[in-house]
């Protein structure tokens, strides 16, 4: 990482979000105060939240007002704060950062080679790939980087140099992008010189880290389920069919007044979305539209994109392919001809109002009801955990279903949980307050720290919670596709399709990730003989496999799909686009079902295009989990459960010095594997807790009963504290057993120094090495100690001991002075193996970019060797002397360019590159800076 | 205080590689002079007292301009980034390569002793003593002569005085007794640090890293060269550091730190598929010397050449192998079924080949030149087609 930054390229599911947090997590911990994380909007959400609920990060949300960018933090911004001038300055202005997280770097980056002109000089004021441009003038070189992408290359390698280059300010692992077309690229970028495979990958080994999940399969305790599409078909009633076919109809007349104005594809387009949602959101939309009608009639008009917005809860779309919304003229006076038609209009909708209010049945609402009873059954047989997640894209559609669902007795008010953008009902209040009792208690309270979740992310996780804990059934809008981790529930229920593949991908993804232990059932529901909704269903499910396939399969595809990313996707990309565009240019159901075929042809198209891509991805990037990666995981499983109980108690014995130093009353009950430390009254204890306090510890944390000791409680923290500012220095008997190898050595006085060696190299590391030395009696000399007695003295230090007071222990400074260089020396061995297996691929790194350009220059070389040849001809040849004097003008050109090139070759074979010198000083440096030794403690101890 | 010294030997300097192809003669010369940074960053890392060269650091007694000039440059370097090379001081030894002559790199009037910063010193006397660090001595010889039968460490290294108990190191340039078949120029004693009383002896000439005396209490050893010269020699590429305790009674802790860019590997291959899984490997920075030990049909040697020309590269990719040299010595063309080569070759050239395979038959130098006809002959057919 400190050398640029690195590029992690897993496969769809296996958790980027987390390594990315995990990266964040250490570095936080290894001194990084300044954290940018740049996601696309969609994302912020379960950014926010993972990052809280897997790593206790509160992220500060940036939204480029002045000071949202100063001081510590992970700042969470979207790329449009990027793209505005505003944010741009704001962060300019800010503080350098630590590190820079950029999710979906593809889309970012693969844009970013157009910033360079030809000759591969770089353009500022270049308009291509303009957050890539600013990231690179805010950040580049400055601040190391992680890419998170899943398609580091999709149609040009080009695009790869743009991802490479970011995370390699030294520009050699590639090139230049001239150097590097010439050594890799053919066909316009789209194709690798044959034979380059293996030199690439060799390349891109070292800062693309891509690991496939059938790789990380055997290191699952719970390994990826399947997924299982049921389609459900229903059959309308007649009148119901009747009804939605002259509604389409309807829909699809030209010059309708309910539609007119700037906003009419949207307003269509939506009015299409609801009705295929359920009756009541049909019926709200036919009561807007009469309601508009009526407006118009009397000379006003009714903002009826709002209310559709408000029902589809749009302030949510983020893609920027959707329609915007425009703003609505004032209304035009209509002349009395036009009245006369909208008046016609209404009495058509009023009429479809009134026979949809007379239908007794809605067959769609009646399926679910029989999905609910089949999964219940499922579940009394162990088949299936008996949760369901319903997904629509109407608020309105959510009501009805909630009220169809109690009212048809299967599920009760408090079986079910309904999750929107704005959760402010009592109910959701409620879950809210149970949360608070039942975990938030647990979390530092606001006013000691501010690592508490936003009441946004509070409640988000109150109703995952509410849900998880006593509902069956959890009615969401589109504001839950994304973030949500609900992955002990096993059935998602697709109750109306999004138009965009993306968001399918998401609602499902809520179940189907990991830690799912079930295969995860999605229901889709089908009008037989709705041809249209058919072919839309066969789009989604065979074209782009959401469904029912393994996700491998669907990933590829529908991750190139789904994200507005490069132009170049956007046959298949734009799905919803696609489907507008039809639904709006056609004048018959007939014009839509053929609209609907032609978008079928060219997804598949285009998803063989992707499928292409990717195998080129396949065997460029090589996937892989590093043996050592493969090792570490192993070693992980045996001994992290000793290594967090070791913690456990190392927490637990912090806290009880500190509260004994402090005089504050404590005992532990039960053990400390699983028990209670109870912390009496104090008036030293922080506010919050002056009545006192109970920790759970061990495995009774997970009991919801009350808080648990933990890293981050604020008690620890304060005894932290206190003992950092501690004095390091201090004379104590060890009193504890005094055993092998010690046992010879009771009575003896000694001093033990504790280092932190800090060797600043290509991966900084700090180290830990206790220096323990004895000092002489009558019977034996000064003596520094060896491995064994240095760690058995280390371990009586853990207590108990007793305070001596203020005596030389009779060790000489000379001496001890003389281990630590020892010590030191001794360390160093083990730090420089891993530092020289670096500079070496540094320096080779650098070697090989000048071969490169050795090898360049040998091509245009010989390419001017050969016109010369070719003047040469010419001019024995020549017969006038104008032809002559033309061949020796060829020759003398073709002379003066040789001799500059066989300067410049000459001078990068002596390596005589100002670049080259630059960065090879720039590894040296790295490699041969001594390391920092710091003395933190400084004991001076009687054995026994 | 306790004791930090660098030990090397054996940069050859100057060297010029004449087996090889011109690109990479300068390639593993240029290597030569670049391994001197790395060392001088072992001894920044270490913050080494000294740093001990031991002889041959020179191919020639008197090399090219760039050579000595370039060693020079590295240390004028060091001495403008960091004044701590001051107390730092290095000690150039002239070896039986580049011995102590009149008119040689070393002598004191050739220009290169006047390049050197104060902190250099050239070992230009018999009796050569320098006190180091914490009072430690530094006592060092330098040959005179390409050879000689001289021990110079027992010859010119004075003995322990009684009642001096300081830290002495000697450095000599020579070969021990104890290498079978080595001829004795130079010869060094395996009693010698012992017998002179010292508590290290820093000795080079042999490019191997080695002990010589890893039981006696006095190391004496072989950095060996920085950077391999030839194939076969046992583990070159480093340097040695080592800590001397202040305790004198201690033995010193010696660590080996590689430093060589370039891997030498003799590589032997008997089968196409070994030849093959050669490619897979990474050898971008060994020096291969490549021989090939198998019979092979037309086909299989047409394929074996295209698999040569992959690890020596082309002008559109580098090649696999960093330096590569190949002995076809034991490279043979099998004629017998060189008909099936060209079963799909037009009939005059199916005639050919049959008469260039008779030809071909036993050993003689008409044979031989009948083979390499019909691989010539494959080899265009095949183009052609």
């Amino acid at each position: 990482m400190r050398e640029g930054g690195c590029i992690l390229a897993d496969e769809v599911g296996l958790g980027k979000t987390i390594e990315a947090g995990l990266v964040i997590a250490q570095l936080r911990a290894e001194g990084a105060r300044r954290v940018l994380l740049v996601a696309p909007k969609a994302l912020l959400g379960q950014w926010r939240q993972e990052l809280y609920s897997l790593f206790g990060i509160v992220v500060r949300d940036s939204a480029a007002r002045s000071g949202d960018f100063d001081g510590s933090g992970v700042f969470l911004i979207g790329r449009e704060v990027l793209g505005s001038d505003r944010g741009f300055q704001r962060l300019r202005q800010s503080e350098p950062f630590d590190l820079c997280v950029v999710d979906e770097a593809h889309e970012v980056f693969a844009g970013i080679h157009r910033r360079f002109d030809r000759g591969g000089h770089y353009l500022g004021d270049s308009p291509h790939a303009r957050i890539a441009g600013r990231l690179k003038s805010l950040l580049w070189g400055q601040t190391p980087v992680l890419l998170l992408t899943a398609t580091p290359l999709s149609n040009s390698l080009a695009e790869l140099w743009g991802l490479v280059h970011y995370v390699d300010p030294s520009g050699t692992l590639l090139g230049d992008l001239p150097t590097f077309r010439q050594m890799f690229c053919a066909d316009d970028d789209r194709t690798l010189v044959a034979g380059q495979a293996q030199d690439l990958q060799r390349r891109l080994r070292g800062v693309v880290q891509r690991t496939l999940r059938r790789q990380a399969q055997e290191f699952l305790s719970t390994p990826f389920v399947e997924r299982r599409a049921r389609l459900f078909e229903y059959d309308m009633t007649e009148d119901e069919h009747a009804l939605y076919e002259d509604v389409t109809r309807y829909l699809l007349t030209p010059g309708l007044f309910a539609f007119r104005g700037p906003n009419r594809q949207l307003l269509l387009i939506g009015f299409h979305r609801r009705m295929a949602s359920s009756h009541r959101a049909l019926s709200v939309s036919l009561e807007r539209v009469a309601e508009r009608l009526r407006g118009l009639c009397e000379g006003g008009d009714v903002d009826a994109v709002s209310e559709l917005l408000a029902d589809l809860e749009e302030e949510l779309v983020d893609s920027e392919s959707e329609p915007v919304r425009e703003p609505e003229p004032e209304p035009e006076a209509l002349d009395a001809e036009s009245i006369a038609l909208v008046a016609a209009e209404l009495q058509r909708v009023e009429l479809l109002i009134e026979r949809l209010g007379a239908l007794d049945t809605d067959t769609k609402a009646r399926a679910l009801l029989d999905i609910v009873v089949v999964l219940g059954e499922e579940a009394r047989a162990g088949r299936s955990s008996g949760k369901l997640v319903i997904f629509t894209e109407s608020l309105a559609t959510q009501d009805y279903l909630r009220e169809f669902l109690i009212a048809s007795g299967l599920l009760a008010d408090d079986e079910i949980t309904l999750f929107r953008g704005q959760n402010s009902s009592s109910r959701a209040q409620a879950a809210l307050e149970r949360w608070e009792q039942e975990v938030g208690y647990a979390l530092p309270a606001e006013a000691e720290t501010p690592d508490r979740p936003s009441r946004d992310v509070a409640m988000r996780l109150a109703l995952v919670h509410e849900f998880k804990q006593r509902s069956r059934a959890f009615i969401s809008t589109e504001a839950g596709g994304k973030g949500l981790n609900l992955q002990f529930c096993d059935t998602v229920i697709n109750y109306d399709l999004p138009w965009n593949p993306q968001r399918i991908e998401q609602r499902i993804g809520r179940c189907h990730r990991y830690g799912q232990t079930r295969d995860v059932t999605v229901v889709n529901f089908l009008q037989r003989g709705n041809r249209a909704q058919r072919l839309t269903l066969d789009i989604l499910s065979r074209k782009l496999e959401l469904f029912g396939t393994v996700l491998d399969a669907s990933d590829q595809v529908l991750y190139e799909a789904g994200l507005g990313g490069p132009s170049d996707l956007s046959g298949l990309v734009d799905f919803g686009a696609e489907l507008r565009l039809i639904y709006e240019s056609a004048r018959s159901p007939a014009d839509i079902e053929d609209g609907l075929e032609r978008l079928g042809h060219s997804v598949e198209k285009r998803r063989a295009e992707v499928q292409r891509a990717q195998e080129r991805t396949h065997s460029l990037i090589e996937s892989r989990l590093d043996v050592e990666v493969c090792q570490a995981f192993v070693t992980l499983a045996r001994e992290l459960p000793w290594h967090l109980g070791q913690l456990d108690h190392d927490c637990l014995e912090l806290l009880r010095d500190y509260l004994a130093g402090q005089g504050i009353a404590h005992r532990v009950t039960g053990s400390e594997s699983d028990g209670v430390l109870e912390i009496g009254p104090s008036e030293r204890l922080p506010e919050v807790y002056r009545e006192g306090l109970n920790l759970n510890l061990g495995q009774r944390r997970g009991a919801q009963t009350g808080p648990g000791l933990h890293l981050g409680h604020p008690l620890l923290q304060l005894a932290r504290e206190a003992a950092e500012v501690a004095s390091p220095q201090f004379r104590v008997r060890l009193r504890g057993d005094v055993s092998e190898p010690l046992t010879e050595l009771r009575g003896r006085a000694g001093r033990l120094r504790l280092l932190k060696l800090s060797y600043p190299g290509f991966e900084p590391v700090d180290r830990l090495v206790p220096v323990v030395a004895l000092a002489p009696t009558a019977g034996a000399a000064e003596s520094v100690l060896g491995d064994a007695e240095r760690q058995a003295v280390l371990g009586l230090l853990e207590g108990p001991l007793e305070e001596l007071g203020p005596k030389a222990s009779g060790v000489s400074e000379i001496v001890l002075e003389e281990a630590v260089e020892e010590a030191l020396f001794i360390d160093e061995r083990e730090v420089s193996q891993f530092e020289q297996e670096l500079f070496e691929r540094a320096i080779r790194q650098l070697e090989r970019h000048v071969e490169d350009r050795i090898l360049v220059v040998k091509r245009h070389r010989a390419e001017v060797e050969l016109r010369l040849r070719g003047a040469e001809r010419e001019r024995a040849a020549a017969t006038g002397s104008d032809a002559r004097s033309r061949a020796e003008t060829l020759l003398q050109r073709g002379a003066s360019e040789l001799e500059v090139l066989e300067v410049e070759l000459r001078r990068l074979q002596f390596r005589q590159d100002d670049g080259y010198q630059q960065w090879r000083r720039h590894a040296h440096e790295r490699r041969y800076a001594p390391p920092r030794s710091e003395a933190i403690l400084d004991v001076e101890f009687v054995i026994g | 205080m306790a004791l930090k010294l660098v030990h090397t030997a054996d940069w050859h300097l100057g060297m010029t590689f004449p087996s090889f192809e011109p690109e990479a003669r300068l390639k593993l010369s240029r290597a030569r002079l670049e391994v001197i940074d790395r060392i001088l960053g072992l001894a920044e890392r270490h913050r080494a007292h000294a740093v001990l060269c031991a002889g041959d650091l020179f191919d020639d007694p008197d090399p090219a301009p760039e050579w000595w000039e370039g060693l020079a440059k590295k240390f004028q370097a060091r001495e403008q980034g960091a004044p701590e090379w001051q107390t730092r001081p290095v000690f150039l030894l002239p070896g039986n390569h580049d011995p102590l002559t009149s008119n040689g790199v070393y002598s004191k009037t050739h220009p290169f002793r006047s390049a050197l910063p104060g902190w250099v010193h050239v070992v230009d006397r018999d009796d050569f003593s320098h006190e180091l660090e914490g009072g430690a001595m530094l006592y060092a010889a330098p040959c005179r002569s390409r050879s000689e039968s001289r021990d110079l460490a027992r010859a010119l290294l004075p003995a322990r005085s009684a009642g001096d108990d300081r830290l002495r190191i000697g450095m000599v340039h020579g070969q021990t007794f104890d290498l079978a078949g080595c001829q004795l120029n130079f010869p060094i004693a395996l009693d010698a640090a012992e017998n002179r009383g010292l508590d290290y002896l820093a000795i080079g000439d042999t490019h191997s890293l080695r002990d010589v005396t890893p039981n006696a209490h006095a190391p004496t050893m072989y950095p060996g060269a920085p950077e391999p010269t030839h194939f076969g020699e046992q583990r070159p590429g480093h340097v040695v550091v080592a800590y001397f305790p202040r305790d004198r009674r201690r033995r010193a802790l010696i660590h080996d730190e590689p430093v060589a860019q370039w891997t030498w590997q003799e590589l032997c291959c008997t089968s196409l598929e070994q030849l093959r899984e050669l490619g897979a490997r990474d050898l971008t920075h060994h020096v291969v010397r490549l021989i090939l030990d198998l019979r092979a049909s037309v086909a299989v040697f047409a394929e074996i050449e295209r698999l040569l020309v992959e690890f020596e590269g082309t002008s559109a990719a580098h090649g696999k192998i960093g330096v590569l040299q190949v002995d076809r010595t034991r490279l043979r063309l099998a004629t017998e079924n060189s008909a099936d080569g060209f079963a799909d070759a037009p009939e005059v050239l199916r005639e050919t080949a049959a008469r260039l395979g008779a030809l071909a038959e036993g050993e003689s130098a008409e044979a031989e030149v009948a083979k390499r006809a019909l691989y010539q002959l494959y080899r265009l057919t095949r183009e052609a087609s």
